[in-house]
């Protein structure tokens, strides 16, 4: 994370006033982790762009209306982002252009590596196609989003314990699935390691 | 750091999975950085026209108001609107007072580090769009003196950021996309601009670079955005909560 809750109320103050290098700041600070969350549930890279987009004009539509209130702004922009997929998704029906999403990690690597790696995302692919909707989003939104057990809470307009179930069931499915399951107990949560800045994943609970 | 956090992180099997879930998430849903320039360009131009609108919706309601004030006063704001015209127009990159215009920007900058070092920020930014602006013109000169200004605040910035982690990290993350878009820019200038692209192009790459060396190193806590386990750096002064679920 790159900035603090603070200075992003800051930052979204000077946007709702008009200012449009603060909100430069909020795109560079969203932008991946939206985009992340929107590939996941739409595949095409094409469509994952204009997505993320339009998100972004669409908060700046709304933004005047923003009111802090408890809401964090990761899950209000998110739960934004969440409405414009499921518009998306009434309208489009298109097939996934599979072979445009390329896959980046294994541009290069060798042949063997590369077909390992591919198996590897598959496998990964396969098993998160296994999960509920609703496990799945909920792992998009902590894994790929990066977002606190409570900005996605708000955005799937539920309670914070209820996003750790969905989390909770989702990892031990993922671990069968991957045949990595082993015996945790029933505490553990994991948390994402993405190696990525996301929102969220720090302190703005 | 995290709430959330009640990670068994030295489990092999929570770890892996962690590890391919953010393996899946970089090589399948990660946004190119095109794409990303793409989209950041589409979204700055709304909200840059959002604000204009803005402006001048304002200015119209004011208009309104006061317009009994009659033809005098439109004739005052006529001229002084012309003379404002050719000052901002001799203000520009390449113009007899843009040097003018970027000092006085200077001079003002606030003088608390936080404040200045995002001010920076912008006044690079601003940089950036006067080479944008000069070359849609295809004006050469105005060109080679919006990139020379944007070197010239790119070194101020990480002279200023000093080792400073945050401002170091949001700086280089700003200049990270500049180079996308200046070596976009590149391609569309005349050969004689196209050489300040570069310059600008290397001044980033180089503060990048730079950025990179003056951070403290990540293994030793010093107590200012040590990083956690996703490798992003902590803030600062918010300790861990090792106790909570």
């Amino acid at each position: 994370m790159r900035v603090d809750d603070d200075a992003l109320e800051r930052l979204v103050l000077q946007a709702k006033g008009g200012d449009s290098w603060a909100f430069g700041r909020i795109f560079d600070e969203f932008n991946e982790p939206l985009y992340r969350f929107i590939a996941s549930r739409v595949q095409r890279p094409s469509d994952a762009e204009d997505l993320t987009q339009l998100v972004f004009v669409k908060a700046l539509e709304a933004l005047p209306r923003y009111e802090q209130r408890g809401v964090p702004f990761g899950g209000w922009l998110f739960r934004l982002a969440r409405n414009t997929i499921i518009d998306h998704a009434r309208t489009r029906h298109d097939h996934a252009e599979l072979d445009a999403a390329a896959d980046r990690a294994t541009d290069q690597a060798g042949p063997a590596e590369t077909a390992l790696l591919r198996q590897d995302l598959d496998a990964v692919d396969r098993a998160l196609a296994g999960l509920t909707d609703e496990q799945r989003e909920a792992i998009e939104l902590r894994f790929f989003a990066g977002l606190s057990a409570r900005e996605a809470a708000e955005v799937m307009g539920k309670q914070e314990g209820t996003i750790r179930g969905l989390q909770f069931r989702a990892i031990a499915a993922l671990r069968r699935a991957l045949n990595l399951d082993l015996d945790l107990g029933p505490d553990v949560d994991l948390e994402p390691v993405t190696g990525e800045a996301g929102p969220g994943s720090g302190d703005r609970q | 750091m995290n709430e959330d956090r009640n990670v068994h992180d030295d489990h092999p099997g929570a770890e892996e999975l962690a590890q391919r879930l953010g393996a899946y998430a970089s090589a399948r849903l990660a946004p190119d950085r095109k794409a990303t320039a793409r989209i950041r360009a589409a979204v700055m131009e709304e909200a840059r026209m959002r604000a204009l609108e803005a402006t001048i919706g304002g200015a119209r309601h004011r208009h309104g108001v006061a317009s009994r004030r009659g033809w005098a006063l439109l004739l005052a704001a006529a001229l002084t609107l012309g003379s404002a015209a050719a000052v901002f127009a001799g203000s520009g990159p390449g113009g007899p007072l843009y040097g003018a215009r970027l000092w006085i920007e200077t001079v003002t900058l606030p003088a608390d580090a936080d404040a200045r070092a995002l001010e920076r920020i912008r006044q690079i930014e601003d940089r950036l769009v006067d080479s944008e602006r000069a070359a849609a013109g295809g004006n050469g000169n105005a060109v080679s003196a919006a990139t020379e200004a944007y070197r010239a605040a790119v070194d101020a910035a990480i002279h200023e950021a000093g080792t400073n982690p945050d401002r170091l990290t949001r700086l280089e993350a700003s200049l990270g996309l500049h180079v996308t878009v200046l070596e976009t820019l590149a391609g569309k200038v005349p050969e004689a601009a196209e050489q300040g692209i570069q310059r600008a192009i290397e001044a980033s790459q180089n503060a990048v670079d730079k950025i990179d060396q003056a951070k403290p190193d990540p293994g030793s806590n010093n107590g200012q955005g040590k990083p956690d386990e996703t490798g992003k750096p902590a803030d600062n002064g918010k300790p861990e909560q090792p106790g909570k679920p």
